[in-house]
């Protein structure tokens, strides 16, 4: 019957910490697939929507005006990108501070009962 | 191979054993409510500076671990390396699995296992099926395990599942076939079931997973399609949200990825899917789509998150008031779909689109210059013969567009996308499909349903068996009733008390409608007794028969009985008359499209194809026709004028001819019986031409009908009047004819040239003539019996019948030849 609380140590410390980190990985590719992040790093002076006069003959004048027309769009859509990647940039490393944290307290568990009678012996108070 | 050991104390087994006590709802529940009492309870008390608090926490440690192990392993305990019982059996099986174990002890275990019911639901495999087959010898105990363990390794899984026991425990019995006979079932079916629940299982967990699919911003960089969004339908979309159950096919998945590299390349971005109806072009377009917007996927990055939108033709043209506005309407959503960069347009039915008629117009003009300019990203699809007339027509459009086949799918293909498919029909139908109703549907679809091409017919064929389900399951026998409602053929064995009875009883029931005759009746009866009992070559026609003999004899009467006993009623009857069929050309009549003649043989055999085929006057025919009808004879397809098949082989067969009736009656006035120069005939009728030898043996039986006799005339008589008396019933009178006023009948309507076809004729003028001045007259009330007298006969047929001097009738003198 030992063999069974060794068990569970050893499922805690290995396979368990392992499955946890894949967990909060998993988890931050969530995030930035949800914001699109890599996207719209890629794309990011790409004109918005094509909301664009397209490319095309004219007098200078036209060609000029489309130009304009285009860099808009590009600006509008940097604009806009750029708040969804800080806004997914922040999610992530959210994500990822609140991982570390979970990585760092996961191999206390087992030791709670310690620490909890040193606490007691101690007299420790919140 | 070390399967046959098992180590009950290894770890896997005792954390088996533990889970099998621990992983329960119940016992998670209080283990998680206890760990956060205490947790919570220990934080609370330290709060209000109660050190006692530190205890409760200490006790909240195990709880929290012990829940976490539960959730996070013992639920499914990985294989364990090495390859014993212990190591790579399913934890739920291994925990339940005793020390020392029998094939009893397995089924048992199995039925407790997860997926342990799946073979009893699928298959009807019942636990008693199982302990019928199992021993509780140990010997035969390694082997059920080697067997699981190769399922396993064929099937590339980590662990031995419920399922897989179960295969191998039927795989290992001995003289399994035959008990598996019993459910429509061999060995491999049953294989092929445990290959099917895992796949579903895999379904499942994938379907539970979470999808990147390009997030908020994914499509910033492609333009609005505000158009297209109202007069198409964005799948990409509806399959996002709803996801899609599709078995990667390797030849559907070889389509798609050439429809991926066809609009990935530089080239005209477009492809026309060519393949019959039912084949699967829009699944394959819907597989397209889910490749598309799935973010993990391998693809170039100018198709990646690209959006398929379905273009219906006939809303399309609803919609448009027209030929200008809908010519603009289209040039429209193309410019859309174009500007907005991530579009690809699929155009279902393509062929309304480029032809005019009905629901559909001719816009070639539109597309012809967006397919040759190949920017626009489009798919077309429609079957091959549309795509001949259409490049036919514009021989440019082949040009430009790229061809891409779908041929139908195999039997395996077919049977493996209707598992998948059938988990959306069961939950939106809330019935379970047996496997057995899937092979079924397979086979019946295939031979029965010819307007479409798998995997179509076969899931059509299935979801139209969820209304025959029974108690909400479908089976084989499901399936069956489905076709033989939708078809009207009998596909099954004569199963039930009635038919059995019309069927050892059909030699008297025909008799009741036609006299004598009694070896083409038998042959005929034969031959429906051998296909209703399932012993026939299914690969021909139920039978077919030539029956020779002269005019009036029974021969068409025999045709009509049997369609009216047997298949249901005369209007199973299809009669051809071959003396219309005597120029070359009029084989395309015999064959045409039930479109333009629904009356042409394939066009009605096609409608009905359980019937009576009566080709009257054969001889008359002309030698193409007859070459044609080879075919038909031989191996029961005929093609039509397009080139589809018609199945005759739920039909009987009738060719009758008129040839050598004259030899036929010399013979038997010649004190000939028929069997005595049966043989002999056919040899005269080779021998003279009129009939081919390899047309003759094309027929299961040449039957030869002979004149009838003046007892048998008498009989038709009574016969034909039975018929005048069930018209009277409604009237509420009846006949009764005087036996010497039935021999004067007969002799006036008895013709050696014509049988006794005329006599109808005669009886019906006398007798309907007296009855009818008689009710006119008020002679005869409702309820009464109108008896008719040789007199009555003789007034009424007249000086015809009065100058053979019939009164008194003499001794029967038979009709000279």
């Amino acid at each position: 019957m030992l063999m069974l609380p060794l068990a569970l140590f050893s499922w805690w410390y290995t396979t368990a910490w392992r499955t946890m980190a894949r967990r909060i990985q998993q988890r931050l590719n969530h995030a930035l697939d949800f914001f699109s992040v890599g996207l719209l790093m890629r794309t990011l002076f790409d004109p918005f929507r094509q909301i664009a006069a397209v490319k095309g003959q004219g007098n200078v004048n036209v060609q000029f005006h489309a130009w304009l027309d285009r860099t808009f769009s590009r600006f509008v859509g940097a604009a806009v990108r750029g708040t969804f990647i800080f806004v997914g940039s922040i999610v992530a490393l959210f994500i990822l501070l609140l991982g570390f944290v979970q990585m760092l307290l996961w191999p206390l568990v087992p030791l709670l009962p310690v620490i909890a009678l040193l606490g007691l012996l101690m007299g420790w108070k919140l | 191979m070390s399967q046959q050991t098992f180590d009950y104390a290894s770890l896997r087994a005792q954390k088996a054993r533990f889970a099998r006590l621990v992983a329960k709802p119940v016992m998670q529940f209080l283990v998680v409510v206890l760990g956060s009492a205490f947790l919570i309870g220990g934080v609370g008390l330290l709060v209000i500076h109660v050190v006692l608090g530190w205890i409760l926490i200490a006790l909240a440690a195990p709880c929290i671990m012990l829940a976490t192990w539960i959730s996070g392993e013992l639920k499914e305990i990985p294989a364990a390396s090495g390859a014993s019982i212990d190591a790579v059996l399913e934890s739920s099986m291994l925990g339940a699995l005793p020390r020392e174990h029998t094939q009893h002890d397995l089924v048992r275990i199995s039925w407790e296992g997860t997926g342990g019911k799946f073979l009893a639901m699928r298959y009807g495999l019942a636990p008693q099926f199982f302990d019928s087959i199992v021993s509780n010898d140990p010997v035969r105990l390694p082997t059920v395990w080697q067997e699981a363990d190769r399922i396993r390794q064929t099937l590339g899984l980590a662990t031995i599942s419920a399922p897989m026991v179960q295969a191998a425990l039927i795989q290992t019995a001995p003289n399994v076939d035959i008990l598996l006979a019993k459910f429509q079932l061999d060995v491999d079916d049953v294989v092929k079931g445990v290959a099917w629940y895992h796949h579903i299982d895999a379904l499942v967990t994938e379907h539970k997973q979470r999808k990147n699919d390009g997030g908020l911003g994914r499509d910033w960089s492609f333009g609005y399609t505000p158009k297209l969004s109202r007069f198409a339908v964005n799948i990409s979309e509806r399959i996002q949200y709803d996801g899609l159950l599709t078995r990667d096919i390797p030849a559907h998945q070889e389509i798609v990825e050439r429809l991926v590299s066809l609009f990935s390349q530089g080239g005209r971005q477009n492809a026309a899917l060519i393949g019959p109806l039912g084949s699967g072009k829009t699944t394959l377009v819907h597989g397209l789509a889910k490749r598309l917007i799935d973010g993990e996927a391998q693809l170039p990055k100018n198709v990646r998150f690209n959006q398929v939108f379905v273009m219906d033709p006939s809303s399309l043209i609803a919609q448009a008031h027209g030929r200008g506005e809908l010519e603009g309407l289209i040039q429209e959503l193309f410019y859309e779909a174009f500007a907005a960069k991530n579009v690809i347009l699929f155009l279902d039915d393509a062929h309304l689109f480029f032809e005019e008629g009905t629901g559909s117009v001719d816009l070639s003009n539109v597309l012809l210059p967006v397919l040759e300019g190949g920017a626009l990203k489009i798919i077309l699809a429609m079957d091959e013969q549309n795509w001949l007339r259409i490049s036919q027509r514009n021989a440019a459009l082949a040009q430009y567009i790229n061809r891409v086949p779908v041929a139908p799918t195999s039997e395996q293909d077919t049977m493996l996308i209707m598992e998948d498919q059938l988990i959306l029909m069961e939950h939106r139908q809330k019935i379970l499909y047996m496997y057995q109703a899937l092979g079924e549907a397979y086979r019946l679809s295939d031979r029965y349903m010819q307007d479409q091409a798998m995997p179509g017919k076969a899931l059509m064929l299935l979801e139209s068996a969820a209304g025959f389900a029974d108690g909400g399951l479908v089976t084989a026998a499901s399936v069956k009733q489905a076709i033989e409602k939708t078809v009207g053929v009998k596909v099954g064995t004569a199963d039930n008390q009635d038919e059995r009875e019309t069927l050892l009883n059909l030699e008297d029931l025909i008799h009741e409608r036609m006299i004598n005759q009694t070896h083409a009746v038998k042959v005929v009866s034969d031959a429906l007794r051998r296909a209703r009992a399932g012993v026939r070559n299914q690969e021909r026609p139920i039978g077919t028969f030539l029956f020779l003999g002269p005019t009036g004899v029974g021969k068409t009467e025999l045709s009509k009985a049997l369609a009216s006993v047997f298949f249901g009623g005369e209007d199973r009857l299809v009669r051809l008359d071959l003396n219309e069929y005597v120029q070359p050309n009029d084989v395309s009549r015999l064959i045409a499209d039930a479109a333009t003649d629904p009356h042409s043989l394939t066009a009605q055999i096609a409608r009905q194809p359980f019937s009576v085929v009566l080709l009257d006057e054969i001889e008359k025919a002309h030698p193409n026709v007859l070459n044609t009808l080879l075919q038909l004879l031989d191996e029961g397809i005929l093609r039509d004028i397009n080139n589809r098949q018609v199945s005759f082989r739920d039909a009987i067969i009738i060719a009758t001819s008129n040839a050598g009736a004259d030899r036929i009656r010399q013979y038997i006035e010649a004190g000939w019986q028929l069997g005595d120069f049966e043989q002999r005939f056919t040899d005269e009728l080779i021998n003279s031409n009129q009939f081919r030898p390899e047309f003759l043996n094309r027929f299961d039986e040449i039957v030869l009908f002979r004149p009838l006799n003046q007892d048998e005339l008498l009989q038709v008589i009574d016969l034909i009047l039975k018929g005048i008396n069930k018209t009277l019933a409604v009237q509420k009178v009846s006949i009764v004819v005087a036996d010497d006023a039935k021999r004067l009948l007969v002799e006036s309507g008895y013709d050696p040239r014509m049988g006794a076809r005329p006599m109808r004729r005669i009886v019906q003028r006398a007798v309907e003539n007296i009855v009818a001045k008689r009710m006119l007259g008020g002679q005869v009330m409702p309820g009464e019996q109108i008896h008719i007298t040789l007199q009555d006969v003789q007034g009424i047929l007249g000086q015809e019948a009065a100058g053979k001097e019939h009164a008194p009738v003499g001794p029967w003198q038979p009709p000279q030849a």
